[in-house]
């Protein structure tokens, strides 16, 4: 109960990266490079926020919702990443990369229950659509628009009910699970980061990557390598 | 009929950010779009029949990207305003323009922001964080909504004056230049962006392990993305439980 402000002001985050994730605004709170440390910032440990921010950026902007398709709800996931890391973390039930690298893992089968969720409530605004009509057909702009407004509610209480529950089961089992690992894997689970930096490069480069901006991506890596090379003799 | 004032052009913008909100897989943006246009149809209707008709025109399928929906929004405030003026009996036109709408929307809309803005905007926001702690969150913040408000808000003020004439400025091959223009800029940011990451590699203890470890699954995350042969949740395990299994090795 010691943290029940922060676990509501979590939750609220969870609703409101929801709704900007799909329904409404789309001004991009709920990219976790925003949001991740500022669940850092309510934590009291900013660092954590912004780490998990920098790792879960890149890999789920590949998702990119074409004609209605969607994939992981990897917006919620990086929340709950985070929310969890934070509290693992000032619990001191492990080292941070290993606190790190756990939430993650979890965050990704939270991505995908919110996907199956999000699915859900899609199929339930059809029943707002009938609605619509049976409104236009009287009239009645007042009730379109309330109709329509519900879509932004539904998804408000999907990232709410999603992060909330997520949050609670995660800070009651992954403390036991995550405490048996010995702590001189610390090193290797450090050595993981590192890897998932690079499946977000990886994967935002098949966006950008092709025969003729490779040259690009090449020159400009061995430019900045040889400066900062350059930099450091300096120094 | 009452006309349409600027206060109007003002609340669809206000309401556009909301046409996704009960996006359904039958008619997908179509109730959104009806949404949008409440305020018009406050103002342009006075009889129930006139106005019952132009909801159900508005109902109907209708699919955009969110910032690019303006565009439509505009132009059919504008033909419905002409409609009522030159007093049109047949009011197809309208929906057939708005099918023909769709597609280039669609299309600029999901491969300019989805598939190049948002994403470079990602890896710059990540140089950002390093750079300036919870600050570059702001800051990313700030920089990615000023193409984004500016695409709302030119689409709705030129769609609005130019009404069915916008389809003309809204062509895919014309917008391609700036496209791949953008590419080899992200190619470029990449490129640096990955040496940076390198350099805050060796501010940490992981040194050479961790930069052959990021080099590596980025080249792995690459190549499996371009085969389609990974999701992106499979590769983070994948890469995590390599990654550690090669760090417990060294």
């Amino acid at each position: 109960m010691e943290y029940f402000p922060e676990v509501l002001l979590i939750c609220l985050i969870g609703g409101l990266v929801s709704i900007d994730t799909a329904s409404g605004w789309q001004i991009m709170i709920s990219q976790p490079v925003v949001a991740c440390p500022v669940i850092g910032l309510i934590f009291g440990n900013v660092e954590m926020g912004i780490m998990m921010g920098v790792l879960l950026e890149l890999p789920w902007l590949i998702n990119i919702p074409t004609g209605g398709t969607h994939g992981s709800e990897g917006n919620l996931g990086a929340v709950v990443a985070a929310s969890v890391g934070v509290y693992l973390l000032d619990n001191q039930v492990n080292t941070e990369n290993i606190i790190i690298i756990a939430s993650i893992l979890y965050s990704l089968l939270v991505s995908r229950i919110g996907r199956h969720l999000v699915e859900f409530m899609r199929r339930e605004n059809v029943r707002l659509l009938y609605g619509a009509d049976r409104a236009a057909s009287v009239a009645d702009l007042q009730k379109i628009t309330l109709l329509h407004l519900m879509g932004v509610v539904y998804a408000f209480i999907l990232g709410i009910v999603l992060v909330g529950i997520s949050f609670t089961i995660g800070i009651l089992i992954l403390p036991a699970l995550v405490g048996f690992i010995p702590e001189y894997f610390d090193f290797a689970f450090g050595v993981a980061k590192y890897g998932i930096l690079g499946v977000g490069f990886g994967v935002i480069a098949t966006l950008f990557i092709s025969r003729e901006t490779r040259w690009h991506l090449i020159v400009a890596f061995l430019f900045s390598l040889a400066g900062l090379f350059l930099l450091l003799f300096i120094k | 009929m009452a006309p349409i004032t600027k206060f109007d052009i003002v609340k669809i913008f206000l309401r556009s950010f909301y046409i996704q909100s009960s996006w359904n897989s039958e008619r997908l943006l179509g109730l959104g779009f009806c949404f949008c246009l409440i305020p018009v149809a406050r103002k342009l209707f006075d009889s129930e029949s006139e106005l019952i008709d132009f909801l159900k025109r508005h109902l109907d399928f209708f699919n955009s990207h969110p910032y690019m929906s303006t565009y439509a929004l505009g132009a059919v405030t504008n033909i419905e305003q002409q409609a009522i003026t030159k007093n049109w009996q047949d009011k197809r036109p309208i929906t057939i323009f708005k099918t023909r709408i769709v597609g280039p929307l669609g299309a600029i809309g999901d491969t300019l922001f989805w598939q190049i803005i948002r994403p470079a905007f990602g890896v710059f926001a990540i140089a950002l964080l390093f750079l300036f702690g919870i600050w570059g969150s702001l800051i990313y913040l700030l920089l990615y909504n000023i193409p984004h408000f500016y695409v709302r808000i030119k689409g709705l003020i030129q769609s609005y004056i130019k009404g069915f004439d916008i389809v003309r400025d809204l062509s895919l091959r014309g917008a391609k230049k700036y496209f791949d223009g953008l590419k080899y800029v992200t190619s470029s940011l990449l490129g640096v962006e990955a040496v940076i990451v390198i350099k805050n590699i060796f501010d940490t203890p992981f040194l050479w392990i961790g930069a052959i470890i990021f080099i590596l699954s980025g080249l792995i995350s690459f190549y499996s993305m371009r085969r389609s042969k990974l999701t992106v949740d499979m590769l983070i395990i994948f890469v995590i439980f390599s990654s550690i299994i090669i760090g417990l090795m060294v």
